[in-house]
């Protein structure tokens, strides 16, 4: 009795030190363990209610549990705020639709025009977020996918143009090797190996040639995913 | 056991045991090869009407049962080659499906870990990630938004 009573005397479950452990466990990089003590402090403090929910909210978005992360905006006190932070959570989420469907009323503040920004460079559609958001120089750089299976006309030449070499001359040396066979068969007037030989090579060239296309298309794909993390890093 | 004891009895009675085993282990192995081409077959049948679905999928399903096991885990994609010539003529149809596969076995190469995190969608179950739908050139949504997931870290 006396040691539960001496326990009971000490600071260590008092609110304030439940809020400095999860202040330390943010900062730690323990979002699970902090986002728990932060839920201990509001059900024993009684003060910073909105910042403590404003942090719990920072931490499900973190260990991307954004469904969860949407329903505690629920409980801010500000409104506005509670907007902005459930369009950010949208914005990780991907539903950039919905980004600008919750801002459409608030479209003059600074806040909203960088989220509708982010929500346009996120569809890819960076012409449009550059009337939100100020965008970086270096825009990406695209190819093109008619040329890339003109190019694959001769094998591997659509994944040379998009810079995969390897994928280029293992294509190349498949396609020869099927062509050689037939080509020898054809020479041994042996028809139905020819012809075997023959359906192989081309289904594998038309798969050459639809390989330079979508190899440009993830070129592209890639090029704008680069562009649109630079986006996000700059507008944090 | 019978069956096999009778038929030895009935046509290789003169000959030497190597022999009798040699044949009974392809006896076994046609009678199995049967049973898996039937199997995978109708396994299929009620979900499947397509004919020509049917024969390539009856192509994959034998080449995964038969030939694969011998050769190992050896493709560097997840899913699959196989896996994926499968889910690409069942999504995408027997043409863009054939395209696809054609494709990817192409793709499946040493050189393919180069590419993991620019071309492909990084890596999943220790292999690089390659779903389909990356792969259909009509679709816009080429890879999961994993960059974007991580921009606030």
């Amino acid at each position: 009795m006396i040691i539960i009573f001496i326990f009971l005397q000490t600071e260590m479950f008092s609110p304030d030190q439940i809020l400095k452990f999860a202040d330390h466990l943010y900062l730690e990089g323990d979002f699970s363990s902090a986002l728990n003590e932060y839920r201990r402090y509001l059900f024993l403090g009684d003060r910073g209610i909105q910042e403590v929910n404003e942090k719990i909210v920072d931490c499900l978005m973190r260990l991307k549990r954004y469904d969860e992360a949407i329903l505690a905006t629920k409980f801010f006190t500000d409104t506005t705020k509670a907007v902005y932070a459930r369009s950010s959570v949208y914005l990780l989420k991907g539903d950039y639709s919905i980004v600008r469907d919750l801002l459409k009323n608030r479209i003059d503040t600074p806040e909203s025009r960088r989220l509708i920004g982010l929500s346009y460079a996120g569809e890819f559609n960076f012409s449009k977020a550059k009337e939100f958001i100020d965008l970086p120089i270096p825009q990406p750089r695209h190819k093109s996918p008619l040329l890339g299976g003109l190019l694959s006309l001769f094998p591997g030449g659509g994944h040379f143009y998009c810079g995969r070499v390897g994928d280029g001359i293992y294509s190349m040396l498949v396609i020869a090797t099927g062509s050689l066979v037939a080509y020898y068969y054809y020479h041994e007037d042996e028809n139905t190996k020819f012809y075997v030989a023959l359906g192989v090579s081309l289904v594998f060239y038309a798969g050459n040639i639809y390989g330079g296309i979508n190899s440009v298309h993830n070129y592209n794909y890639y090029e704008n995913a680069k562009y649109r993390e630079m986006i996000f890093n700059n507008n944090q | 056991m019978n069956t096999i004891n009778n038929f030895f009895t009935e046509n290789y009675s003169n000959i030497g045991y190597e022999v009798k085993a040699c044949i009974a282990r392809e006896f076994l192995y046609n009678k199995k090869m049967s049973f898996i081409i039937v199997f995978v077959i109708f396994n299929q049948y009620p979900k499947q009407t397509n004919p020509i679905k049917i024969v390539f999928n009856t192509t994959i399903k034998l080449y995964q049962k038969v030939i694969s096991p011998a050769q190992g885990d050896i493709c560097n994609f997840y899913p699959s080659c196989s896996h994926f010539a499968g889910e690409a003529i069942e999504e995408y149809g027997v043409l863009w499906g054939t395209l696809m596969a054609s494709d990817r076995l192409m793709r499946c190469n040493p050189n393919a870990i180069n590419y993991y995190d620019t071309y492909y969608s990084g890596i999943k179950h220790g292999k690089i990630y390659d779903p389909v739908e990356n792969n259909y050139i009509f679709s816009p949504i080429r890879r999961p938004s994993d960059i974007l997931n991580g921009i606030m870290e």
